[in-house]
Protein backbone atom coordinates (compact mmCIF):
# COMPACT_ATOMS: atom_id res chain seq x y z
CA UNK A 1 0.00 0.00 0.00
CA UNK A 2 1.15 3.35 -0.61
CA UNK A 3 1.53 5.91 2.34
CA UNK A 4 2.58 9.48 2.50
CA UNK A 5 4.49 9.89 5.64
CA UNK A 6 6.70 12.42 6.84
CA UNK A 7 9.88 10.52 6.85
CA UNK A 8 13.42 11.82 9.11
CA UNK A 9 16.20 11.67 6.93
CA UNK A 10 19.40 12.02 8.64
CA UNK A 11 22.04 13.46 6.72
CA UNK A 12 25.14 14.95 6.87
CA UNK A 13 26.03 18.14 5.24
CA UNK A 14 29.14 18.52 3.45
CA UNK A 15 29.75 22.31 4.44
CA UNK A 16 28.86 24.16 7.26
CA UNK A 17 24.99 24.89 7.98
CA UNK A 18 25.68 28.91 6.73
CA UNK A 19 27.22 27.53 3.30
CA UNK A 20 24.71 24.46 2.93
CA UNK A 21 21.42 26.31 3.45
CA UNK A 22 21.07 29.86 2.41
CA UNK A 23 21.72 32.61 4.53
CA UNK A 24 19.26 34.69 6.33
CA UNK A 25 20.23 37.71 5.28
CA UNK A 26 20.66 39.11 1.85
CA UNK A 27 22.53 42.56 2.71
CA UNK A 28 25.56 42.46 0.86
CA UNK A 29 28.19 42.39 3.43
CA UNK A 30 31.20 45.55 4.12
CA UNK A 31 34.01 44.72 2.54
CA UNK A 32 35.71 44.21 5.40
CA UNK A 33 32.89 40.87 6.32
CA UNK A 34 32.88 40.13 3.23
CA UNK A 35 36.21 38.00 3.79
CA UNK A 36 34.82 36.81 7.39
CA UNK A 37 31.20 36.45 6.36
CA UNK A 38 32.53 34.29 2.70
CA UNK A 39 31.06 30.61 2.44
CA UNK A 40 33.10 28.11 2.83
CA UNK A 41 33.34 26.34 -0.72
CA UNK A 42 30.96 23.27 -0.91
CA UNK A 43 33.24 20.23 -2.91
CA UNK A 44 31.74 17.47 -3.34
CA UNK A 45 34.81 14.54 -3.18
CA UNK A 46 32.87 11.51 -4.14
CA UNK A 47 31.45 9.95 -7.34
CA UNK A 48 28.04 11.21 -7.17
CA UNK A 49 26.43 13.87 -5.41
CA UNK A 50 22.27 14.98 -4.61
CA UNK A 51 21.30 18.11 -3.32
CA UNK A 52 17.46 17.73 -1.83
CA UNK A 53 16.54 21.41 -2.04
CA UNK A 54 13.06 22.47 -0.04
CA UNK A 55 11.16 25.06 -1.89
CA UNK A 56 8.01 26.93 -0.88
CA UNK A 57 5.21 25.96 -2.95
CA UNK A 58 4.80 29.66 -4.00
CA UNK A 59 8.23 30.65 -4.70
CA UNK A 60 9.03 27.74 -7.35
CA UNK A 61 9.12 30.45 -10.07
CA UNK A 62 11.64 31.89 -8.26
CA UNK A 63 13.85 29.18 -8.14
CA UNK A 64 14.05 27.81 -11.37
CA UNK A 65 14.16 31.60 -12.20
CA UNK A 66 17.67 31.56 -9.74
CA UNK A 67 18.37 28.20 -11.53
CA UNK A 68 18.43 29.76 -15.30
CA UNK A 69 20.68 32.59 -13.86
CA UNK A 70 22.82 30.12 -12.46
CA UNK A 71 23.00 28.20 -15.58
CA UNK A 72 23.92 31.53 -17.38
CA UNK A 73 26.61 32.23 -15.00
CA UNK A 74 27.90 29.02 -15.62
CA UNK A 75 27.68 29.50 -19.07
CA UNK A 76 29.29 33.10 -19.33
CA UNK A 77 32.32 31.60 -16.78
CA UNK A 78 36.00 31.99 -18.23
CA UNK A 79 36.65 29.60 -15.99
CA UNK A 80 36.95 25.71 -17.35
CA UNK A 81 36.14 24.08 -14.08
CA UNK A 82 32.70 26.33 -14.33
CA UNK A 83 32.24 24.43 -17.77
CA UNK A 84 32.86 21.51 -16.55
CA UNK A 85 30.54 21.60 -13.62
CA UNK A 86 27.71 22.46 -15.71
CA UNK A 87 28.36 19.63 -18.00
CA UNK A 88 27.35 17.40 -15.13
CA UNK A 89 24.69 19.45 -13.14
CA UNK A 90 21.23 19.07 -13.64
CA UNK A 91 18.36 19.72 -11.92
CA UNK A 92 14.80 17.67 -11.10
CA UNK A 93 11.76 18.57 -9.74
CA UNK A 94 10.17 15.93 -7.58
CA UNK A 95 6.08 14.58 -8.28
CA UNK A 96 6.09 14.23 -4.45
CA UNK A 97 5.28 16.71 -2.15
CA UNK A 98 7.64 17.49 0.49
CA UNK A 99 7.31 18.06 3.96
CA UNK A 100 5.34 21.50 5.04
CA UNK A 101 3.96 21.32 1.42
CA UNK A 102 7.40 22.20 0.10
CA UNK A 103 8.19 21.33 -3.13
CA UNK A 104 11.61 18.91 -3.60
CA UNK A 105 13.78 20.13 -6.57
CA UNK A 106 16.92 17.39 -6.68
CA UNK A 107 20.83 18.64 -8.39
CA UNK A 108 22.20 15.73 -9.71
CA UNK A 109 26.07 15.75 -9.96
CA UNK A 110 27.08 12.88 -12.24
CA UNK A 111 29.92 13.23 -11.66
CA UNK A 112 30.81 16.13 -9.34
CA UNK A 113 33.73 18.13 -10.46
CA UNK A 114 36.78 17.45 -7.89
CA UNK A 115 37.78 20.20 -6.25
CA UNK A 116 35.20 22.47 -7.72
CA UNK A 117 33.31 24.79 -5.90
CA UNK A 118 29.42 24.09 -6.10
CA UNK A 119 28.07 27.28 -3.63
CA UNK A 120 25.48 28.72 -5.80
CA UNK A 121 25.73 32.04 -4.14
CA UNK A 122 29.52 32.50 -5.17
CA UNK A 123 28.51 31.38 -8.89
CA UNK A 124 25.98 33.95 -9.02
CA UNK A 125 28.41 36.68 -7.73
CA UNK A 126 31.20 35.62 -9.60
CA UNK A 127 29.11 36.28 -12.87
CA UNK A 128 26.57 38.93 -11.87
CA UNK A 129 28.46 41.09 -9.18
CA UNK A 130 26.17 43.76 -9.67
CA UNK A 131 22.75 41.67 -9.72
CA UNK A 132 24.42 39.32 -6.99
CA UNK A 133 22.60 41.12 -3.98
CA UNK A 134 19.13 40.59 -5.87
CA UNK A 135 19.24 37.23 -7.11
CA UNK A 136 20.62 35.79 -3.87
CA UNK A 137 17.32 36.94 -2.25
CA UNK A 138 15.59 35.68 -4.60
CA UNK A 139 17.40 32.22 -4.60
CA UNK A 140 17.52 32.43 -0.58
CA UNK A 141 14.14 33.69 -0.11
CA UNK A 142 12.65 30.75 -2.23
CA UNK A 143 14.02 27.82 0.53
CA UNK A 144 11.15 26.56 2.91
CA UNK A 145 13.53 24.23 4.83
CA UNK A 146 17.03 24.00 3.76
CA UNK A 147 18.64 21.69 1.96
CA UNK A 148 20.14 17.73 2.34
CA UNK A 149 23.71 17.19 0.61
CA UNK A 150 24.62 13.41 -0.16
CA UNK A 151 27.81 12.28 -1.27
CA UNK A 152 27.66 8.79 -2.56
CA UNK A 153 30.10 6.52 -3.70
CA UNK A 154 29.20 3.92 -6.98
CA UNK A 155 28.67 0.85 -5.63
CA UNK A 156 27.21 -0.89 -8.59
CA UNK A 157 26.16 0.29 -12.17
CA UNK A 158 23.40 -2.74 -12.80
CA UNK A 159 24.12 -2.56 -16.52
CA UNK A 160 28.01 -3.21 -16.30
CA UNK B 1 33.46 20.52 9.21
CA UNK B 2 30.83 17.61 9.20
CA UNK B 3 27.49 18.10 11.07
CA UNK B 4 24.49 15.87 11.21
CA UNK B 5 21.37 17.27 10.60
CA UNK B 6 17.96 15.98 10.64
CA UNK B 7 15.23 17.11 8.31
CA UNK B 8 11.90 16.17 7.37
CA UNK B 9 11.79 14.60 3.39
CA UNK B 10 7.76 13.51 2.89
CA UNK B 11 8.06 11.48 -0.42
CA UNK B 12 6.41 8.19 -1.34
CA UNK B 13 7.47 5.76 0.87
CA UNK B 14 6.79 1.54 0.78
CA UNK B 15 8.41 -1.03 3.14
CA UNK B 16 10.48 -3.76 1.04
CA UNK B 17 7.75 -6.44 2.34
CA UNK B 18 4.84 -4.39 1.37
CA UNK B 19 6.17 -3.23 -1.98
CA UNK B 20 6.96 -7.12 -3.19
CA UNK B 21 3.01 -7.76 -2.09
CA UNK B 22 1.94 -4.86 -4.27
CA UNK B 23 3.78 -6.00 -6.93
CA UNK B 24 1.87 -8.53 -7.26
CA UNK B 25 -0.57 -8.60 -10.10
CA UNK B 26 -3.46 -6.42 -9.37
CA UNK B 27 -7.24 -7.14 -9.76
CA UNK B 28 -8.08 -4.82 -12.56
CA UNK B 29 -9.80 -2.20 -9.85
CA UNK B 30 -6.76 -2.03 -7.98
CA UNK B 31 -5.21 -1.40 -10.83
CA UNK B 32 -7.04 1.55 -11.63
CA UNK B 33 -6.60 2.84 -7.99
CA UNK B 34 -3.51 3.74 -8.08
CA UNK B 35 -0.27 3.62 -9.87
CA UNK B 36 2.50 1.20 -9.35
CA UNK B 37 4.94 3.31 -7.45
CA UNK B 38 7.99 1.47 -9.32
CA UNK B 39 7.37 3.04 -12.10
CA UNK B 40 9.02 5.83 -12.48
CA UNK B 41 6.74 7.45 -16.03
CA UNK B 42 8.99 10.80 -15.49
CA UNK B 43 12.77 11.20 -16.66
CA UNK B 44 14.16 10.02 -13.65
CA UNK B 45 13.86 8.28 -9.81
CA UNK B 46 15.47 8.34 -6.95
CA UNK B 47 15.33 5.16 -4.24
CA UNK B 48 17.20 5.67 -0.68
CA UNK B 49 17.14 2.69 1.38
CA UNK B 50 18.08 2.66 4.71
CA UNK B 51 19.66 -0.57 5.71
CA UNK B 52 20.97 -2.06 9.00
CA UNK B 53 24.54 -1.46 9.77
CA UNK B 54 25.05 -5.44 10.10
CA UNK B 55 22.96 -6.35 6.97
CA UNK B 56 25.26 -4.21 4.02
CA UNK B 57 27.07 -7.89 3.21
CA UNK B 58 23.51 -9.40 3.07
CA UNK B 59 22.16 -5.94 1.07
CA UNK B 60 24.82 -5.98 -1.38
CA UNK B 61 24.68 -9.80 -1.90
CA UNK B 62 21.32 -9.57 -3.29
CA UNK B 63 21.79 -6.51 -5.00
CA UNK B 64 24.36 -8.67 -6.71
CA UNK B 65 22.05 -11.44 -7.42
CA UNK B 66 19.48 -8.56 -9.13
CA UNK B 67 22.31 -7.25 -10.83
CA UNK B 68 22.64 -11.27 -12.28
CA UNK B 69 18.16 -11.34 -12.89
CA UNK B 70 18.87 -7.79 -14.70
CA UNK B 71 21.46 -9.62 -16.94
CA UNK B 72 20.32 -13.04 -17.51
CA UNK B 73 16.15 -11.22 -18.43
CA UNK B 74 15.41 -11.99 -21.97
CA UNK B 75 13.45 -9.32 -21.29
CA UNK B 76 14.58 -6.16 -23.25
CA UNK B 77 12.97 -3.66 -20.99
CA UNK B 78 15.13 -5.72 -18.37
CA UNK B 79 18.13 -5.05 -19.98
CA UNK B 80 16.82 -0.81 -20.33
CA UNK B 81 16.50 -0.70 -16.43
CA UNK B 82 19.58 -2.16 -16.12
CA UNK B 83 21.61 0.43 -18.07
CA UNK B 84 20.26 3.24 -16.47
CA UNK B 85 20.15 1.68 -12.42
CA UNK B 86 23.30 2.87 -10.18
CA UNK B 87 23.53 1.96 -6.64
CA UNK B 88 25.56 4.72 -4.65
CA UNK B 89 26.18 4.19 -0.60
CA UNK B 90 26.49 7.44 1.27
CA UNK B 91 29.53 8.68 2.46
CA UNK B 92 27.30 9.69 5.66
CA UNK B 93 25.66 8.04 8.22
CA UNK B 94 22.03 7.47 8.36
CA UNK B 95 19.29 7.87 11.02
CA UNK B 96 19.89 5.44 13.96
CA UNK B 97 23.39 4.42 12.53
CA UNK B 98 21.80 2.83 9.25
CA UNK B 99 23.66 3.12 6.13
CA UNK B 100 22.11 4.72 3.04
CA UNK B 101 21.66 3.14 -0.30
CA UNK B 102 20.56 5.18 -3.04
CA UNK B 103 19.38 3.65 -6.11
CA UNK B 104 19.64 6.40 -9.22
CA UNK B 105 17.43 5.67 -11.62
CA UNK B 106 18.84 7.80 -14.76
CA UNK B 107 16.96 7.83 -17.19
CA UNK B 108 14.11 5.59 -16.68
CA UNK B 109 12.74 2.91 -18.54
CA UNK B 110 9.28 4.06 -19.60
CA UNK B 111 6.88 1.72 -18.17
CA UNK B 112 9.32 -0.49 -16.38
CA UNK B 113 9.24 -1.92 -13.35
CA UNK B 114 11.36 -1.65 -10.66
CA UNK B 115 10.95 -4.02 -7.50
CA UNK B 116 13.72 -5.89 -6.47
CA UNK B 117 11.19 -8.59 -5.42
CA UNK B 118 10.03 -9.23 -9.18
CA UNK B 119 13.49 -8.94 -10.47
CA UNK B 120 14.68 -11.36 -8.19
CA UNK B 121 11.69 -14.33 -8.45
CA UNK B 122 11.32 -13.36 -12.23
CA UNK B 123 15.36 -14.10 -12.75
CA UNK B 124 15.68 -17.67 -9.74
CA UNK B 125 12.09 -18.43 -8.89
CA UNK B 126 11.95 -19.80 -5.76
CA UNK B 127 15.71 -18.72 -4.40
CA UNK B 128 14.19 -15.61 -5.38
CA UNK B 129 12.05 -15.09 -2.49
CA UNK B 130 14.73 -16.30 0.43
CA UNK B 131 16.60 -13.74 -1.45
CA UNK B 132 13.94 -11.28 -1.42
CA UNK B 133 13.85 -12.31 2.36
CA UNK B 134 17.52 -11.66 3.04
CA UNK B 135 16.97 -8.32 1.33
CA UNK B 136 14.11 -7.15 3.47
CA UNK B 137 15.40 -8.45 6.55
CA UNK B 138 18.50 -6.27 5.83
CA UNK B 139 15.94 -2.85 6.17
CA UNK B 140 16.35 -0.83 9.61
CA UNK B 141 14.05 1.97 10.94
CA UNK B 142 12.61 3.07 8.80
CA UNK B 143 11.74 -0.15 7.07
CA UNK B 144 10.83 1.80 4.56
CA UNK B 145 12.03 2.98 0.78
CA UNK B 146 11.81 6.43 -0.02
CA UNK B 147 10.76 7.07 -3.78
CA UNK B 148 11.18 10.07 -5.53
CA UNK B 149 9.55 10.22 -9.23
CA UNK B 150 11.53 13.03 -11.02
CA UNK B 151 11.18 15.45 -13.84
CA UNK B 152 14.42 16.92 -15.43
CA UNK B 153 13.88 20.80 -14.77
CA UNK B 154 17.07 21.66 -16.66
CA UNK B 155 20.51 20.08 -17.68
CA UNK B 156 22.78 22.65 -16.69
CA UNK B 157 25.26 22.39 -19.58
CA UNK B 158 22.93 22.26 -22.26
Amino acid sequence: MLRWIALGLLAVQAAPPTSAQPPNTAQPPAPAQQAVAAPAPRVFASDYGLVLNFIKPDKTKDFEASIGKLKEALQKSPKPERKEQAASWRVFKAVEAATAGNVLYVFVLDPPVKGADYTVSTILAEAFPNEAQVLYKQYADSYGAGQNIVNLKLLSALGK
Amino acid sequence: MFRSIVLGLAAVVVSATTAFAQAAPAAPAQAAAAPNPFVFPGDAGVILNFVKADKTADFEMVLGKAKEALAKSEKPERKAQAAGWKVFKATEAGPGGNVIYVFVIDPAAKSAEYSVGNILVEGFGAEGQTLYKTYSDAFGTPAIGALLHLTKVVDLGK
